[in-house]
């Protein structure tokens, strides 16, 4: 009788332990919602209390994305900037916050030597990368967008509120744009009321990972395979959240004109696309601005250039050359898992 | 006859027919119709007996002697499997015999459960991972069909087994 | 002193069914999760992780581990061909496929176990 008493008593505990140990962790569910946004695909993977919060939460964020593609598209002709480029006039309300982006830009530009600026519109929008008609320009058309990327001629007022620049000058934010929006998502995540637990996003493949997902706190994000299709990558990156990684590749945009392949990321010193051996570089950064932007000077300047700027931003990359092999700056040492035999670490 | 010399004699009989049904487990391809690494656990007889013939601290030796045997003829990790899962077997059996009235199947069924438990245990130590516990579920299902068996046969000898002990202690007389 | 005892109380039956019960309550919270999702391999050693494969993905192939223990890929399966213990348990259990199927070789330090795929990554950057 008592063996009873005590079998059942122990049967009981056990089962409250179950009970009480799935309950302990907050059990969040996660679902995902993607969209086009900004010529690029968003995604945005949520884990939060209920289903209704994740779709809450991602609406908020796809929404805040959304309006920061009315403030810094080039190409929208009611977006902000597009606005200042053809002289127009624009409403002061969110003019602080993109002269706050366009500063920020140039400031990590001007170590580039000229090779990269805000003031890219001229050249980039001659060789059809932003509308998708690619086409190669002659030597004059080039020469002349050449000079007209000059960031040293704009002109931040202060007290205005405004900015200057050349005649001809186009402001193209685009090349961190993405990162821009991964910065975005994650203010929001901040100031939601849901209770969600982590998030993660992607921007056209500039990525930003928040919190935990299932209690785990590393997030493994997969590095495009330059080589493989859209779905391959041959590398992983263990990181924690917050965490923002941007890649840029000369697989993205590129067209073949007479036997020669032009991919989209632009030299503006020689007003041809980059070619320092590397088919794509991967930055993880503080911030989503910084992670885009650096990815693209990296991929321009090359590592030897690069490795100074990254240390003095505290951030890392993965660099990737057209013989497949590859190097990594000593912060993601560790979490570059590589997958695929045929990449070499250096 | 005295009753150490007695139990001394029992004692030597259910250790020796402990190893044997050890033995006889490891012979019978018992991987055909039974999960991988569940054990028929036909010495199992032998220590539920060993209990409730001659108390805890006999159970026990016979315990231990199985593990020996096991780590001589089988090595290392056998042998830890064995103790772990035999001592807490051992126990869990011994209170049921004493402090309950639970029929024969019942503590058959428990000390095979805790058996498993206890491999388990050694298994995820030795490995360095938990990953092992993705077989608890099959073994605890095994335990309890094998630890039934082993009740039931145990039951069913009960009558041969005090003959012989009387047997035993007439022996001497 | 023995006869006392008899096979089965009327008790013991109720105390039978809740071990049953507890019993497949483990199989439902720690038995085959999300079977759809292609699995992917975990080798482990001494509770490191040695390896992981998309059995998807994978091709036929042999692995041979530093202990000497040989894992097989076939089909999209897994399973332990060689090993150096004495009781072979590891290659007895034979093929593993699903998500959730383990198979361990003790005495080698080995274990081998099924995530699902999507552990691998959660986002691609490009």
């Amino acid at each position: 009788m008592k063996f009873v008493r005590i079998t059942a008593i122990m049967t009981l505990i056990t089962a409250l332990c179950f009970a009480f140990s799935s309950c302990s962790q907050i059990k969040t569910k996660s679902s995902s919602q993607s969209d086009v946004i900004m010529g690029s695909v968003v995604t945005v993977k949520t884990y939060c209390a209920s289903d209704e919060s994740n779709a809450q939460l991602q609406q908020e964020i796809l929404g805040r994305i959304r309006q920061l593609d009315s403030l810094i598209s080039k190409n929208d002709e009611n977006a902000v900037l597009c606005q200042i480029n053809r002289g127009l006039p624009y409403s002061d309300k969110d003019i602080h916050e993109l002269i706050k982006y366009l500063k920020s830009t140039v400031d990590i530009y001007s170590v580039s030597g000229g090779k990269l600026a805000v003031t890219s519109g001229a050249l980039t929008e001659l060789w059809g990368f932003d509308n998708g008609e690619f086409r190669k320009p002659d030597r004059d058309e080039i020469q002349n967008a050449v000079s007209l990327c000059d960031d040293s001629k704009l002109i931040f007022d202060t007290d205005s509120n405004t900015v200057s620049f050349a005649d001809g000058q186009v402001l193209n934010l685009g090349s961190v744009g993405k990162g821009i929006a991964c910065d975005k998502a994650g203010e929001w995540l901040m100031l939601t009321s849901q209770f969600c637990e982590g998030a993660v996003i992607s921007v056209g493949g500039s990525v930003g990972v928040f919190g935990t997902h299932d209690g785990k706190d590393v997030w493994n994000v997969g590095i495009r395979d330059p080589f493989g299709s859209e779905n391959d990558y041959f590398a992983v990156l263990s990181v924690k959240g917050n965490s923002f990684i941007s890649t840029s590749g000369n697989y993205e945009k590129f067209f073949e004109y007479e036997g020669q392949t032009y991919h989209h990321i632009l030299d503006l010193t020689t007003g041809y696309p980059a070619d320092s051996g590397l088919v794509s570089v991967t930055v993880k950064a503080d911030t989503g601005l910084l992670s885009d932007a650096l990815s693209t000077m990296c991929f321009v300047l090359g590592r030897e250039k690069s490795d100074g700027i990254l240390k003095s931003y505290g951030a890392d990359a993965v660099f990737v050359y057209t013989d497949k092999s590859v190097e990594v700056t000593e912060g993601l040492e560790e979490s570059l898992s590589i997958k695929n035999g045929e990449y070499t670490l250096k | 006859m005295r009753k150490s010399t007695y139990k001394i004699a029992l004692f030597g009989m259910i250790s020796a027919a402990a190893l044997v049904l050890s033995f006889l487990e490891s012979v019978i391809p018992m991987a055909s119709f039974m999960p991988p690494g569940a054990k028929a656990g036909f010495s199992n007889v032998a220590t539920m007996f060993a209990a409730v013939s001659l108390g805890f601290p006999a159970a026990a030796c016979v315990t231990l002697i199985k593990a020996l045997f096991a780590g001589v003829t089988r090595g290392f990790t056998a042998m830890c499997m064995s103790f772990c899962g035999g001592m807490l077997s051992t126990v869990a059996m011994y209170l049921m015999f004493r402090f309950s009235k639970a029929g024969y199947m019942l503590i058959g069924i428990v000390s095979a459960l805790f058996h498993n438990l206890g491999q388990l245990l050694v298994a995820c130590v030795l490995v360095g991972n938990s990953a092992v516990i993705g077989y608890a579920p099959v073994l605890l299902v095994s335990g309890i069909v094998t630890g039934a068996v082993t009740g039931t046969v145990l039951r069913a000898a009960i009558p041969r087994l005090d003959k012989i002990t009387k047997d035993i202690k007439q022996g001497g007389e | 002193m023995n006869g006392s005892r008899r096979l089965i109380e009327k008790r013991d039956i109720a105390v039978i069914l809740i071990l049953c019960l507890a019993v497949g309550l483990c199989f439902f919270l720690f038995g085959r999760v999300n079977s759809q999702k292609t699995p992917v391999a975990v080798i482990t050693v001494n509770g490191e992780e040695i390896k992981r494969i998309n059995l998807a993905r994978a091709e036929d192939g042999k692995i041979t581990l530093s202990n000497g223990v040989v894992i097989e890929t076939v089909n999209h399966a897994i399973r332990f061909t060689e090993s150096g213990c004495r009781d072979k348990i590891c290659i007895h259990t034979g093929s593993l496929d699903k998500v959730g199927d383990t198979a361990a070789c003790v005495p080698m330090k080995t274990v081998i176990t099924l995530e699902g795929a999507d552990s691998d990554i959660d986002i691609l950057t490009y």
